[in-house]
């Protein structure tokens, strides 16, 4: 029994080493060379989790995770401005704020839980197959809000038992049993695809910070794994996408028009 | 190590109590968490807020809810943003409707029913009594924000039990209860076991979405058999139909076009069906048919009774494993996928013809056959009608979608000069 426990850990850590060891960014080939790389991505309040080990915690857990949605927010618009992005981050109230905005957003959001539960479950890698379509949702969002591109940020602080340590170990979750995941995505508004997926490799996960450090310096500690993870984030290409506003919506439906009739 | 597991073991047969709990230490913050939800469901926009809706659910609601029996509950009814069917409760008296659960609902009594159910999970201090079971053991616990959670965004520690379901015991204990809750009310008891006919009912052939207190425990079957029989003698009650069906009718539709958008397509045909057949003669119901009929593709029609519990698994298993794209792609690969999406596709146009018949200015109908048309490959007729759509609705939001696709057909004009023919109603 306990061989069979070791040898389940131990190849379910081969895989999430083999899939992510290398690479913080599994992304498309056309978002490497430039082509779906967006000049402008609007993120949708980031998400934050927080995992503890026991039924009742005497902190605010709410505020807690609202504070760590904001760090998570402010360090993912440093990063991508840093490369050169128009970026903007939303808040909660600023969807609650227009109906239109906040159907879309529900919309787009379901399509996401639905795509990111594949990612997990598969081969962040499959990736650059393009496997994972948002569909219309997300392309009205993007249009919506005028963008090239949506992204969602999310983090995942696990504060597991003392006895947890070998287990994580063991599986590659984190060390000293505790251990923080950031992800970012970015979906294009024309494709619709996952364009990018970032993670940080996984030797680094839970090495970088558990949930005491975090809660000691959130806004720190948050921004450290927030680089770790966009580390590979590509400039912008400001010569991307320059082309594709030059036609008005009328021009089209007049050229339509003219090819119908004839 | 016998005497534990007895004890866990008593442990799960947990009755509920009602009469006055007083809390203890950490029960205080359960709570105050139950109150805290609240503000986090509307501050992520989850609460739905028609007034009518709300108006009709908590006047119900607060007709069978007892009083209060402890200073922390106050019986407070909302609706949840949630196509799922799904209901839950918590210890503090905030009981929460999903909208899939009110639009599969057909009157005021069988809402009185589901909030019966719930009201009794409160006057019988269940959350309390799950917590206390569980805070012996070691449980994870979670806090989501931020708008992607939907009830996902489940607010940590024991309110989890209360959200995804109570032991059997407790759960049947809630049904036996509703029973003469109902009674004294003057609502028909006998829709009781209605709610779990409905709730039985697997349009998708898969498992449940989620695990929800109303698909798991117990057997809705046999919960439905053993209500049958507790309200088979009752007298009828009121029912309020007519006035039910004119509230809920926005929830109805919005959660038809939440089943197409999260592709429950076999849900949305059902749900759209039923809904077209009592509303004749109303464009947007043909338009939600055409769109539900549309979102079917190489689907073909199934009787889930038919269905084992091994194939309903690998159904649920396969919706995880591949994505929709790949599923639709696999059935079009055999050619009775490809004669489903010919008939459904077919369905479809003909419910957007139909809108158009019945308003020649509904301008979605358009939009949705040019949708049918182009996955027909008709790119004239797909061309066409887009056309149609956006001059009928110049300020349509989806707008800029429909110039993309407009731009590609009009390359596939110029290059292959087709000659479909055009197959919209004008």
């Amino acid at each position: 029994m306990l061989r069979r426990l070791l040898t389940s850990a131990v190849a379910a850590a081969a895989i999430a080493g083999a899939v992510t060891a290398n690479a913080a960014m599994h992304a498309t080939e056309e978002f490497e060379q430039g082509a779906t790389r967006p000049r402008s991505i609007v993120f949708l309040p980031p998400q934050a989790m927080l995992i503890k080990k026991k039924v009742v915690q005497t902190e605010q857990q709410i505020e807690e995770s609202g504070e760590l949605s904001a760090h998570l927010g402010a360090s993912v618009e440093a990063a991508f401005k840093a490369q050169g992005y128009d970026v903007r981050v939303l808040k909660p109230e600023d969807v609650s704020a227009d109906p239109e905005l906040q159907e879309l957003v529900l919309d787009a959001s379901r399509r996401y839980a639905e795509m990111l539960t594949q990612l997990r479950m598969r081969l962040p890698r499959q990736i650059a197959k393009r496997r994972y379509e948002a569909g219309d949702e997300m392309r009205l969002l993007a249009s919506k809000l005028g963008v090239d591109a949506v992204g969602f940020a999310e983090i995942q602080i696990f504060a597991a038992a003392a006895g947890a340590s070998a287990v994580s170990i063991l599986t590659g979750f984190g060390s000293a049993g505790s251990s923080t995941l950031i992800s970012v995505s970015v979906i294009d508004g024309a494709t619709s695809n996952i364009e990018a997926f970032f993670v940080p490799p996984v030797l680094r996960r839970g090495s970088l910070a558990g949930y005491d450090a975090i809660m000691a310096d959130p806004a720190g500690k948050i921004a450290e794994l927030t680089e770790a993870t966009l580390r590979d984030l590509p400039q912008v290409d400001a010569a991307a996408r320059a082309s594709s506003d030059a036609e008005s919506d009328e021009d089209v439906l007049s050229d339509v028009e003219e090819l119908l009739e004839n | 190590m016998a005497a534990a597991l007895v004890c866990v073991c008593a442990g799960a047969r947990a009755e509920g109590v009602y009469g006055p709990v007083p809390l203890k230490d950490k029960e205080h913050r359960l709570i105050e968490e139950s109150r805290e939800l609240n503000g986090h469901f509307a501050r992520q926009s989850l609460l739905y807020t028609d007034p009518r809706v709300v108006e009709l659910v908590e006047s119900v609601g607060r007709s069978l809810a007892p009083p209060p029996t402890d200073d922390y509950i106050d019986y407070r009814f909302f609706v949840l943003r949630d196509p799922s069917p799904n209901a839950f409760a918590l210890p503090n008296g905030d009981i929460y409707l999903h909208t899939g659960m009110l639009a599969r609902l057909t009157d005021a009594a069988q809402l009185a029913a589901i909030l019966a159910h719930e009201i009794n999970h409160v006057a019988g201090h269940h959350s309390i009594v799950n917590f206390r079971s569980a805070n012996k053991k070691i449980v994870a616990s979670m806090v989501l924000t931020g708008v992607f959670g939907g009830v996902g965004s489940i607010i940590s520690t024991g309110l989890s039990a209360s959200m995804y379901g109570f032991s059997r015991e407790l759960e049947q204990e809630a049904d036996d209860r509703a029973v003469p809750l109902m009674l004294a009310s003057p609502y028909d008891a006998r829709a009781l076991p209605e709610i779990y006919d409905i709730l039985a009912r697997d349009y998708e052939g898969i498992t449940p979405r989620m695990p929800t207190i109303w698909s798991t425990h117990p057997q809705l079957e046999a919960r439905a058999e053993r209500t049958r029989e507790q309200v088979a003698g009752a007298p009828s009650g009121r029912r309020d139909t007519a006035e039910f069906d004119d509230i809920v009718f926005p929830v109805r539709t919005m959660t038809i076009r939440d089943y197409i958008q999260d592709d429950y397509p076999r849900t949305a045909v059902a749900l759209a069906e039923d809904l077209a057949a009592r509303y004749p003669e109303q464009p947007e119901l043909e338009q939600l048919m055409g769109d539900a009929w549309a979102a079917m593709g190489p689907l073909t029609e199934l009787d889930e009774t038919e269905l084992s519990n091994r194939e309903r698994m690998r159904n649920a298993n396969r919706r995880v494993a591949r994505t929709r794209q790949e599923r639709a792609a696999q059935l079009l690969a055999t050619p009775e996928g490809q004669a489903a999406l010919r008939e459904n596709l077919g369905r479809a146009r003909a419910a957007y013809e139909r809108a158009l018949v019945l308003d020649a200015s509904y301008a979605p109908a358009h939009r949705g056959l040019g949708e049918v048309a182009e996955r027909l490959d008709e790119p004239r007729a797909a061309a066409a009608a887009y056309v149609e759509y956006l001059r009928k609705a110049p300020d349509a939001g989806d707008r800029a979608v429909i110039v993309a696709r407009l731009r590609t057909l009009r390359d596939r004009l110029r290059t292959e000069g087709t000659s479909d023919v055009a197959t919209t109603s004008d």
